[in-house]
């Protein structure tokens, strides 16, 4: 349906103006006569016109928060600047303290990059497989051998463990798996190696010699810790964060009597 | 005469190229990828424009992205995503849910689309791009754009329409 003869009848180009509405005003009445003498080309408009429409109801779609929070830390992962900070950052949520990774070091181990902060974005991405399917898989294979498993919070706190991602954080091994609770939901991290640097500013809590720090980052909460060397990072909605310390402290063997 | 891109503002880009990685990808998950992988290749080093046309650039790197990824993708085994109501993630910017399984399928359906009409769409329709500088950035010839997008236009009109159809099937058939 291509048209060469400019003055006698429409061109692609002009159905596609017409219908999008930037054909010019010189051009607009010529080309609307024509579709008006011609049923094909009013079904050519309209299908064009439901098309646009549905892309233009489409293009409300705004980038997730998450998905920012990600690219500022890409953009500057080992970032220990406050100034600076690029445009996007002030279009969602602050991440300034996923991005502030100054150098305090979990119970006095080397510090390492990736950061905590680094580990807690990971908690906002999207689950990889159900635990369901991921329970005989690789991604938690590496945390039972290394005598990390996952808790069960089902049966105490009600937290059922619905997903698991792998990630690799400048070569180390990350896995999460994410809770849900009536709607709310919490993720655990597990990162191998060494510890992590956490951010200046965070809360220290003790725990029967278990040291744990908090901070908020990005709307959420985030708690860090070590289990037999390893961090742990569990983060959630900024309202859980007691319950986050709780879920953190809490030994499925004992209770909290660890 | 070239001049820099700056990387302090590919954040003001972030909205369109998310709409435009989600119609070459067809999954909400898949884009945030791509995404973050065309940003972290454009900041590997410093690169250098000849035009005006940022966006342009950047629909070019993410289209390449996109290609080395499927063509990785292919070479190893990948678990299926979670399903939508298993978001994990509180963002007070979502949309209601209906509205985002509209916008999956939708999104889904452009994917469909044969690569040439899609990427024309993807470019002008979604990401806002003049003919000129989609023509650029996809390295065709303008008419050949122009040719695109109308049949990407009405493809997707069609295949919208066997959508509804099939849910006016659906709803008829739990009526009876």
């Amino acid at each position: 349906m291509i048209w060469h003869r400019r003055d006698a009848q429409p061109t692609e180009r002009d159905l596609l103006a017409l219908a999008d509405g930037s054909l010019s005003a010189s051009r607009r009445t010529r080309v609307e006569r024509a579709v008006a003498a011609s049923s094909e080309l009013q079904a050519d408009i309209a299908a064009q016109g439901r098309a646009l429409q549905a892309v233009r109801d489409a293009t409300e779609e705004r980038a997730p928060t998450a998905l920012r929070a990600r690219l500022e830390l890409a953009r500057d992962p080992h970032s220990r600047r406050q100034v600076g900070r690029p445009a996007w950052a002030t279009a969602g949520v602050s991440v300034a303290a996923l991005a502030a990774a100054a150098a305090v070091v979990l119970g006095g181990g080397a510090a390492t990059s990736p950061t905590v902060a680094a580990a807690a974005t990971l908690a906002t991405r999207a689950a990889q497989a159900p635990t369901t399917v991921a329970h005989n898989g690789s991604a938690l294979t590496w945390p039972r051998a290394a005598g990390l498993p996952f808790p069960n919070w089902a049966g105490r706190f009600g937290f059922s463990a619905v997903g698991v991602r792998e990630d690799r954080l400048d070569g180390r091994l990350a896995t999460t798996v994410f809770y849900s609770r009536a709607g709310q939901r919490v993720a655990y991290t597990i990162v191998s190696g060494s510890p992590l640097a956490v951010g200046a500013h965070t809360r220290l809590s003790t725990w029967n010699g278990t040291v744990l720090r908090s901070f908020p980052a990005g709307g959420r909460a985030v708690v860090t810790w070590l289990r037999s060397g390893h961090t742990c990072v569990l983060s959630g909605d900024w309202r859980l964060e007691s319950d986050l310390l709780r879920l953190a402290v809490w030994n499925p063997a004992r209770g909290y009597t660890d | 005469m070239s001049r820099r891109l700056d990387p302090d503002h590919l954040g003001d880009h972030m909205d369109r190229l998310y709409r435009a990685a989600w119609g070459l990808c067809g999954s909400r998950e898949d884009a945030e990828d791509l995404v973050q992988e065309t940003f972290a290749r454009v900041l590997r080093k410093p690169r250098l424009l000849r035009s005006d046309d940022d966006l342009g650039y950047l629909l070019r790197v993410l289209r390449n992205t996109h290609f080395s990824a499927r063509r990785a993708a292919k070479r190893r085994l990948r678990p299926d995503p979670l399903p939508d109501e298993l978001d994990l993630v509180e963002d007070r910017s979502a949309r209601e849910p209906h509205e985002a399984l509209e916008a999956s399928e939708l999104y889904a359906l452009i994917a469909a689309l044969p690569a040439g009409f899609r990427d024309a769409l993807v470019a002008i329709d979604l990401l806002g791009l003049s003919y000129r500088e989609a023509a650029r950035a996809l390295q065709v010839r303008e008419a050949t754009i122009t040719t695109r997008l109308h049949r990407a236009r009405l493809r997707l009109a069609h295949a919208l329409d066997g959508k509804e159809e099939a849910k006016k099937g659906v709803l008829r058939g739990r009526e009876q």
